[in-house]
């Protein structure tokens, strides 16, 4: 996409009312908010957007969309053209990776059934507009498949749970449908009120599986397990309910980031330690 | 301080051998691979561990002076060039290999352990760390690391970012931060790709890949640069994602032919370097999409590597393609730009006129499968004022790059080379949530300055040199 054309994307989100003063929450369709703790703070959402697409190339396997749009709609859109985002469609939601709009797909960043063959949804994130919470607006990365300009801030943001800013607009790379490799991903009938999302090490993947209780789905491709209750020590990370995370990331590194992003600590403050 | 000074305090910290300074010196580390610039270290030093690295970024810390890391200098944008009055840290003295583990396909190593290297050592368990730059047989870790290198296998196994689960850096004041991948803020890819600025990359753990089943690879020639580049491009639509799709074109054809004897049709103007790997049932549907797809393009002949001796010589075009042509020229510049895929036609005509505009010789390399390309320049430096005809030459292509969607650097980064270009594909919004980024890991003009973020000024002496002739 032309620098004019990204200019034109920031131009419009700059416009957007978004609180310029006092705290606030960022929300989108709930299909996540599992995760998270609820918000305190008034919760501003995306603009739903009449066209989810803002320009898609599918020649070149990369669309840029708004942020607001659902995940399903814009999956409709680029079946139009024997294209998508390789999340899985099994009708399980977690296996699924619980898709709502496309802005909490890449702010949860969360695992999903199709992770080991196609990638995390971070790895399909080219680039980004982003708001942040001072009403600036900018762009990082790029619709190139491949580029090494700048440090890879569209990839920060992919998993930042709205914490440095908000989201909104994505360029993606598409996949093609006929090339969809299957999951090996299986519900496995357990089910709960709580979900715990654990990544072990390939090597305790199968142990780790016979021992957990209520186990909802598993993945030994990318040795991901959705379990119903939080499991007794293991090696790896986790994402657990109401904003449980493990292993917390390194604590200066992470208050650096919040800080530098919003300095006035305005936006998404329940996701704070 | 001076120079004398700083030699005897570093010496004290590591050892007396291992802090290098004078004439000699100068000269092996005042550039990497981007040779049009220069730039004296006061002082290198070459530690052996984390902890020698931290306590060399201590001191400098506590000095003010500045510290550039350095792997095996094979960069191609400069990123390595020295800062004014400042130290350069080497790793090669931080080659080891410290763990492999196998069933958890992890590998840990210190960044100055070469690419190759490490798929060397886990090849006997049919693994190997996927990333593969040209440079793969000198590169280090760690500067794949900083340039979050690609290679040509990125299409369909990802850049460096996508093949590190984690890392050890030295942050701004020497201390010691350990990075690992896990569901928090993901800085890992943040320190990935950020060319040496936000610190000291001393070690990192890698994902290994399983090789692959099966692979095919073919070798394609083509009448017209077009019909190549069209073929790309088909090749993406029908939905194949090869493991490789390489081009070159007549430019390394005469030159490979020169050089090895190597012998393709005669009207050949483009060859098109194709590899598909996976299970054998997907890989036989997908080599004859592919083959179906180059006939349809009129391409003159199709030749299939029956066993892994052909596979080499048929890779040879391509690894030995910017070498050879040194039997040309005596000076070579390439360029790193990417395009969308869909634009490679366009962009290799528009390649094509800026050369002769500029009147000069232009071969191309490239990655037609992401679009990234390497317009070759080849003349002769002591040709009066071709210098700033190849800049310029370079500069143009640049700007159709951005003007294209594309990106002003698909591998070789930005470091000096690219300061003023960075500002072309990002505005002055952009460019502050690039400090922003960096400013999470420091404020310290202190860390290799004058790199990827323009309007840091007087951090590196540029010494624009060509044959020994300062200008």
């Amino acid at each position: 996409m032309s620098p004019e054309r990204w200019a034109a994307v920031k131009a419009e989100a700059a416009a957007w009312d978004v609180p310029s003063s006092g705290r606030f929450a960022l929300g989108g369709s709930g299909t996540k908010s599992h995760f998270l703790p609820p918000p305190v703070d008034p919760v501003w959402r995306l603009p739903a957007p009449a066209d989810p697409i803002i320009q898609w190339m599918p020649d070149d396997q990369v669309v840029v969309a708004w942020a607001g749009a659902s995940v399903a709609d814009l999956q409709a859109i680029l079946a139009e053209k024997g294209q998508c985002l390789p999340l899985p469609q099994t009708g399980h939601p977690d296996v699924d990776g619980r898709p709502g709009t496309l802005g909490g797909l890449a702010a949860m960043n969360l695992p999903h059934g199709l992770e080991a063959q196609c990638g995390p949804v971070r790895d399909w994130i080219l680039g980004v507009v982003v708001r942040l919470a001072d009403g600036s607006v900018a762009r990082a990365g790029s619709t190139a498949v491949k580029s090494v300009a700048g440090y890879d801030i569209h990839r920060l943001f992919a998993g930042s749970r709205g914490r440095l800013g908000i989201v909104a607009a994505v360029a993606l790379r598409t996949f093609p449908i006929r090339a969809l490799p299957t999951t090996s991903a299986r519900a496995e009938g357990g089910s709960s009120d709580r979900v715990f999302i654990c990544r072990t090490p390939r090597a305790d993947f199968d142990d780790f599986r016979r021992r957990a209780t209520r186990v909802i789905a598993s993945d030994p491709a990318s040795a991901t397990l959705w379990l119903g209750a939080e499991p007794a020590g293991f090696q790896g990370w986790m994402i657990g309910p109401n904003g449980r995370l493990q292993p917390r990331p390194p604590e200066e590194l992470d208050r650096q980031a919040k800080l530098r992003f919003d300095p006035e600590m305005r936006l998404n403050l329940h996701l704070e330690s | 301080m001076n120079q004398a000074e700083m030699t005897a305090e570093l010496g004290r910290i590591l050892s007396p051998e291992r802090v290098l300074s004078g004439p000699a010196h100068d000269r092996a580390y005042d550039c990497d691979a981007y040779t049009v610039d220069r730039s004296r270290p006061q002082v290198v030093v070459l530690p052996e561990s984390t902890a020698e690295a931290a306590a060399v970024v201590a001191w400098c810390h506590r000095h003010a002076v500045p510290f550039t890391p350095r792997g095996a200098g094979t960069g191609l944008s400069g990123g390595s060039l020295a800062a004014l009055g400042g130290v350069v840290i080497s790793t090669k003295r931080m080659t080891k290999i410290l763990s492999v583990d196998v069933e958890n396909r992890r590998l840990r190593a210190q960044a100055g352990a070469v690419n190759l290297r490490l798929s060397q050592a886990v090849a006997a368990h049919g693994l190997h760390f996927a990333p593969d730059p040209s440079s793969q047989s000198v590169s280090t870790l760690g500067g794949n690391i900083a340039e979050n290198s690609g290679g040509p296998h990125t299409l369909k196994y990802g850049v460096t970012v996508q093949h590190v689960s984690g890392l050890t850096l030295v942050g701004f004041d020497g201390r010691v931060i350990e990075l690992q991948e896990g569901p928090g803020l993901d800085l890992l890819s943040l320190v990935v790709g950020s060319e040496g600025t936000l610190g000291l990359v001393t070690e990192a753990e890698v994902r290994l890949t399983p090789n692959p089943e099966h692979v095919v690879t073919l070798l394609a020639s083509f009448a017209q640069v077009r019909s190549a580049t069209e073929t790309v491009a088909a090749i993406i639509q029908a939905g194949v994602i090869p493991a490789a799709l390489e081009m070159m074109d007549h430019g390394i054809m005469e030159a490979v032919r020169a050089a090895f004897g190597l012998r393709f049709p005669a009207e050949a103007r483009a060859l098109l370097l194709i590899e598909c790997d996976g299970s054998p049932d997907r890989v036989g549907p997908e080599v004859e999409t592919v083959a179906r797809i180059c006939r349809d393009h009129a391409c003159l002949e199709l030749a299939e590597a029956a066993d892994s001796a052909e596979r080499a010589r048929l890779w040879t075009a391509r690894k030995k393609g910017v070498g050879a042509l040194g039997r040309i020229a005596p000076t070579l510049v390439t360029h790193d730009g990417v395009i969308p895929r869909s634009k490679l036609p366009d962009m290799l005509d528009a390649v094509d006129r800026i050369g002769a505009e500029f009147g000069l010789k232009v071969a191309n390399i490239f990655h037609a499968g992401d679009g990234n390309l390497h317009p070759i320049f080849c003349f002769d430096d002591r040709e009066p004022g071709v210098v700033d005809r190849v800049v310029a030459a370079g500069e143009k292509i640049m700007r159709l790059c951005i003007e294209w969607g594309g990106s002003v650097t698909g591998e070789h980064g930005i470091g000096v080379e690219k300061l003023d270009l960075i500002s072309l594909m990002f505005d002055e919004d952009d460019l502050a949530l690039q400090r922003r980024a960096q400013s999470i890991f420091h404020n310290d003009s202190g860390v290799n300055p004058c790199k990827i973020i323009p309007n840091q000024k007087g951090c590196v002496e540029h010494m624009k040199r060509w044959r020994g002739v300062a200008t």
